[in-house]
């Protein structure tokens, strides 16, 4: 029986889903939609052949988002971003960068200073992902293969690992945390059992299988591979991946002897237990969001289209992001998470390295690419009147004044004072700077939003006298160009380290011209390495660290975008329910006249 | 059948052309097209909204949001002063280009 309601109904969830559309804008289409179905249906046709008739004529969802969403704000990172869920594993990936960072803490983890910070941004990485993942079936299937993936690892750690006697088991699962003893097995058996059970009910019968062996493969795939890394060559995988961050692990002269040492130990150890604590989750995260690409993916080509669901940042948000990513890279800096390239610029900096530190880093860079976007916040297909100049001029003044405020409350936060050299200061001066700077933020977004539904308009209030075109057109030339500006700095960082990796290879090779009897080889690197903190740049050093930062300001960048694109939604949505609340009222009020 | 670009190009015009007689809706208009046309015009409906929001955007037409004579609400779309400016522009090339090709091909 066809049901003419449920079909608007599910047009409307997966035309909303492109978020291409405003909510009047899927109101007035669906308005049309009901007009020409019921014309069709007054004219005998039936309502299935109406519907179809009418929709057709509608055009496709895709499309038409396509169609609608080059009147918006941003298309060319709504082209970059099609999509929640590659933000999502851009996420992931920064995930992985800060994850590693951490790991150059880990001799100190193992001493018995467990950190947290690690778990908390996983944490918040990860409900992130599952809450910005779009439809109930793109959730689940994250749900379970992360799910599947934790309780696995016990259970496989004990197959594979009981094979090679107690002692090792001894030693990983008592940094695994064996004073539980059996706990985390039984633990492990039954969340399998009931995460799976949950599953089969809630989701798609389709995505299940699928997810389950896609973390089944990665968990596998997890449990062997120091084995393989072991048969294979020198290094493993992680640490090759640790090795630009892992400063505390002195390359010294004999490095030869700690480094086997070393890996053996940690490898086989210590693998298990970083292996079992945080790569599973991430790469469970990334392997359930690809199956969700994938899922996308083929549908869309099956619709012959183009999958298009666009971003649209707004000026009025650009403030307290930067706040919010000044606060984020202060915690960091903080926690001692930050990218090698700005810790070895700090470190090796002198007098005013703390200075440098601080404002050569993410923050600068946020700032720098809010300047940009609001310098390009400009009409530049007509001229525009002083008036208009000044009051360009006048709102790019109060975005950067709250952009800087912000900043300046993050950073404070973190040194609890405002003397540059004075860092001293204790938890109470820190924590009310963090209180202060929270406050700000949510007052004014609840002002802001305040004044949003109040005025039924969804442009940010701020930019609102500069008009509509203006406030759309500047914020797009703005984040292409904050965005290209980001782009060219981190080119010519790149190249930077490129130069400088070329130069010490040549310098390398040039060595080995002049001591034949010292061949070339990878190990060189660890052998010829000093005795300083840091050693001379080697080629890895330099290439890794390189790829490291490019890592982390590219997934800061999409960040941004992932940050901007959920406000959108938040925003969006609150929008929607006050507008289908007065939707109601005109419709009550419309009904209670023709009584 | 008339083609795309031809389509495009009269898009606007038309769009202002029919609401010299008044506010309309978007399905309305949609309507005219068609009958006007008698079904040369094919439009995919859809896209009727994009340029119509343009065109609100642009300042030629403004638009506002009413309830429909079963309870709906519905967006009611009519002319500005700066949209009867340029349909009269729009208006005098559409004519020029008229007589040129009714002159061309009369000889």
């Amino acid at each position: 029986m066809f049901d003419l309601d449920a079909e608007l109904r599910h047009w409307r969830r997966e035309t909303e889903l492109t978020l291409a559309f405003e909510p009047d804008e899927i109101d007035e289409l669906e308005d049309h939609l009901k007009l020409a179905v019921e014309k069709a249906v007054a004219q005998g046709a039936s309502p299935e052949d109406a519907w179809r008739s009418a929709s057709a004529r509608l055009g496709d969802s895709p499309p038409l988002a396509a169609e609608f969403a080059k009147s918006k704000l941003m298309p060319a990172l709504f082209h970059l971003l099609r999509s929640w869920w590659q933000a999502g594993v851009l996420l992931v990936i920064f995930g992985i960068h800060l994850s590693s960072t951490f790991a150059m803490n880990w001799p100190s983890t193992a001493q018995g200073e467990p950190r947290y910070s690690f778990w908390i941004i996983t944490c918040i990485c990860f409900a992130a992902l599952v809450a910005l993942m779009p439809g109930r079936t793109a959730r689940n299937a994250l749900l379970i293969g992360v799910g599947n993936a934790f309780c696995l690892i016990p259970l496989l750690h004990l197959a594979v690992y009981n094979q090679l006697g107690d002692e090792l088991i001894g030693t990983g699962w008592s940094r695994m945390g064996a004073p539980m003893g059996w706990w985390p097995v039984s633990m492990a058996i039954s969340g399998f059992v009931v995460i799976n059970s949950w599953a089969w009910k809630r989701s798609s019968r389709t995505a299940i299988p699928t997810t389950l062996a896609v973390a089944a493969a990665i968990v596998l795939l997890l449990t062997i591979a120091p084995f393989f890394c072991e048969v294979i060559g020198y290094l493993s995988l992680r640490e090759l991946y640790h090795m630009p961050t892992a400063h505390e692990i002195h390359y010294t002269g004999e490095a030869r002897n700690q480094f086997l040492q070393w890996k053996f130990v940690d490898v086989l150890v210590n693998s298990c237990v970083i292996i079992a604590s945080w790569v599973p989750l991430v790469l469970a995260i990334i392997a359930s969001g690809g199956i969700i690409v994938l899922h996308r993916i083929t549908r869309h080509y099956r619709a012959n289209s183009q999958d298009t669901a666009p971003v649209f940042p707004s000026s009025r948000d650009l403030p307290w992001l930067c706040g919010l990513i000044g606060s984020a890279t202060a915690w960091f800096y903080s926690t001692s998470i930050e990218p090698t390239f700005l810790r070895t610029i700090r470190e090796t900096g002198t007098g005013a390295h703390h200075a440098l530190g601080n404002f050569f880093g993410v923050p600068l860079m946020t700032v720098m690419s809010a300047v940009l976007f609001l310098l390009c916040a400009h009409e530049l297909t007509r001229r525009l009147s002083l008036a208009a100049r000044i009051r360009t001029f006048y709102s790019t003044a109060i975005v950067l004044f709250e952009a800087t405020l912000l900043m300046m409350l993050a950073l404070l936060t973190v040194f609890g004072g405002i003397a540059w050299m004075d860092f001293s200061s204790g938890t109470f001066m820190r924590t009310a700077f963090f209180s202060v700077g929270l406050i700000f933020i949510m007052s004014r977004q609840i002002l802001l939003l305040v004044q949003h539904v109040r005025s039924g308009n969804v442009e940010p209030s701020l930019w609102r006298f500069e008009g509509r075109d203006l406030v759309r057109l500047g914020s797009q030339l703005g984040l292409i160009c904050a965005c290209a500006g980001l782009f060219l700095m981190q080119v010519a960082l790149v190249l930077a380290f490129v130069s400088v990796a070329m130069i010490s290879a040549l310098i390398n090779w040039g060595n080995s011209i002049q001591h034949p009897d010292q061949p070339f080889h990878p190990e060189s690197y660890f052998n010829a390495a000093t005795q300083t903190h840091y050693p001379t740049p080697h080629l890895d050093f330099w290439i890794f660290s390189g790829l490291s930062y490019v890592s982390f300001c590219l997934a800061a960048g999409f960040l941004i975008a992932l940050m901007l694109s959920g406000l959108e939604f938040i925003r969006f949505n609150t929008y929607r329910y006050y507008k289908v609340r007065k939707a109601e009222r005109t419709r009550h009020d419309v009904l209670a006249v023709n009584e | 059948m008339i083609s795309r670009e031809l389509i495009a190009a009269s898009t606007e015009p038309l769009i202002l052309s029919l609401l010299q007689r008044g506010e309309n809706y978007g399905y309305a208009i949609a309507e005219k097209v068609r009958a006007f046309s008698r079904g040369e015009m094919e439009w995919t409906e859809g896209m009727l909204y994009p340029v119509l929001h343009r065109m609100e955007r642009r300042g030629l037409l403004k638009s506002r949001w009413d309830a429909a004579e079963n309870g709906r609400r519905r967006r009611y779309y009519s002319l500005t002063s700066k949209g009867r400016d340029v349909l009269a522009d729009r208006r005098r090339e559409w004519v020029a280009v008229n007589k040129t090709l009714t002159a061309a091909w009369g000889t």
